[in-house]
């Protein structure tokens, strides 16, 4: 058993998800504040 | 004699026998309990179709090449929609994004949060699979570990998918015991919740959701989820991609007998198959070994590990939330949708009747399918 390999790939899965769902929450709330930025104009 | 006139009986054996048993109770189960009878049902029928021996229905075309017509047509099904090219659990996924609702996710992005850290029961999960291997327990690897892991995440298709990719004889006994504590969510959830948030935790109103989410945000979202998921973790592409699609199927409002017919017919007719595919996994010899006590039992603790990780993250969302911020709905991060948004909600009415928590459950909740699918990616990238 690779143990150095296993911990790569947990501490990368739980790293990756991490960063993808902060990074979809920072683009969400983003384009939630220019949409309603541009309704609100119109 | 039994042999000579073409019957099963000669063949069958003790394992066989168990294993209908086994099929017979889930059809029990799915018809009298009404315990997830969409799944139990067809995967029952599955099991003993599997188990009786002489069908021919499980010979894989591979096994017969060139052969034509002697491939059975439930090996048809497995090779060609499972283990080869994981056609089913992919149409699935078209399906339910048909059916998912964003707006409380869009509504309040923070909840994303919670559906990364109820992830964490996967890694658990994969490490203590792992260690089961190391300590010459199990015959687990890194595939099996990663398999058996996923089972987690809460999402059976996602399990599915994993497992035909990575671990396919592992299929039958992960998607089953995906699905059963799927179902058994309500009586898994509540203690873990209690024990660890305070009764005070527990009782804090939640205002009800701050905003409306207009259409042209729920149109963007799935585009935008798909393009960045798949930027960073280009290899959960069949689930997060069929997901959006489906999703956007059902946003745009202009492809209505599309969006009926993912949420409807295709999702009822993937699921026949698929599910009695996962039944037909499930042969005697495969199931009955000590490795498939290890399986349920490491499924409960990805389960439990992926609740306490949504609920503490939940106590620390709350610390620096200026709003009322209820810790239980981070349970909901483990997906299991909708069964798990329910729990908090019922848990949290418990203990205040002011409380619906329903709604804001329903952002991890779906941001825990998204969860499960990149860390699904993950693994594929590195084991796939």
């Amino acid at each position: 058993m690779d143990w150095g390999q296993a911990a790569t790939i947990a501490g990368l899965g739980i790293g990756m998800v991490a960063v993808a769902l902060v990074l979809l929450a920072l683009a969400t709330w983003l384009m939630g504040a220019l949409v309603r930025r541009t309704e609100r104009r119109r | 004699m039994l042999d000579l006139l073409g019957t099963g009986f000669g063949e069958l054996t003790w394992g066989n026998i168990i294993l209908i048993c086994v099929g017979l109770t889930f059809i029990y189960l799915a018809i009298t309990k009404k315990w997830e009878p969409y799944v139990l049902l067809p995967v029952g029928v599955g099991a003993i179709l599997a188990n009786l021996p002489g069908t021919g229905l499980l010979v894989y075309p591979s096994d017969v090449p060139g052969e034509l017509g002697a491939a059975g047509f439930l090996g048809v099904f497995i090779e060609y929609g499972l283990v080869r090219y994981t056609i089913l659990p992919i149409l699935i996924f078209i399906g339910l994004g048909a059916m998912t609702d964003f707006g409380p996710l869009i509504a309040n992005p923070r909840l994303f949060l919670l559906g990364a850290a109820a992830q964490i029961g996967i890694v658990i999960a994969f490490l203590g699979a792992l260690l089961l291997g190391h300590l010459g327990l199990a015959d687990f690897g890194l595939k099996e570990a990663a398999s058996i892991a996923i089972i987690g995440g809460a999402d059976g298709p996602t399990t599915i998918f994993l497992t035909s990719k990575l671990a396919p004889e592992l299929m039958g006994i992960t998607a089953v015991t995906a699905y059963s504590y799927m179902s058994l969510v309500p009586l898994i959830q509540p203690p873990i919740i209690r024990a660890l948030t305070s009764k005070k935790e527990r009782q804090t109103y939640m205002r009800p959701q701050t905003r409306e989410v207009s259409k042209r945000e729920e149109i963007l979202f799935p585009i935008i989820c798909l393009i960045l998921t798949l930027l960073l973790v280009p290899r959960s592409a069949p689930i997060v991609g069929m997901f959006m699609f489906g999703n956007l199927l059902r946003v745009s409002g202009v492809v209505d007998r599309l969006s009926e017919a993912a949420q409807d017919a295709l999702i009822n007719i993937t699921t026949i198959i698929l599910m009695i595919c996962v039944g037909a996994r499930m042969p005697a010899e495969v199931v009955l070994r000590p490795e498939t006590l290890m399986v349920l039992g490491l499924g409960l603790v990805a389960f439990t590990g992926g609740t306490a990780g949504g609920v503490l993250i939940g106590k620390l969302m709350r610390m620096v939330s200026k709003e009322p911020f209820n810790p239980i709905i981070g349970a909901a991060g483990v997906s299991a949708v909708p069964m798990a948004a329910r729990v908090a909600q019922r848990v949290g009415q418990q203990e205040n009747p002011r409380n619906f928590l329903l709604m804001h459950a329903m952002g991890p909740n779906v941001a825990g399918v998204i969860g499960s699918a990149v860390i699904a990616g993950v693994l594929l990238t590195f084991l796939g």
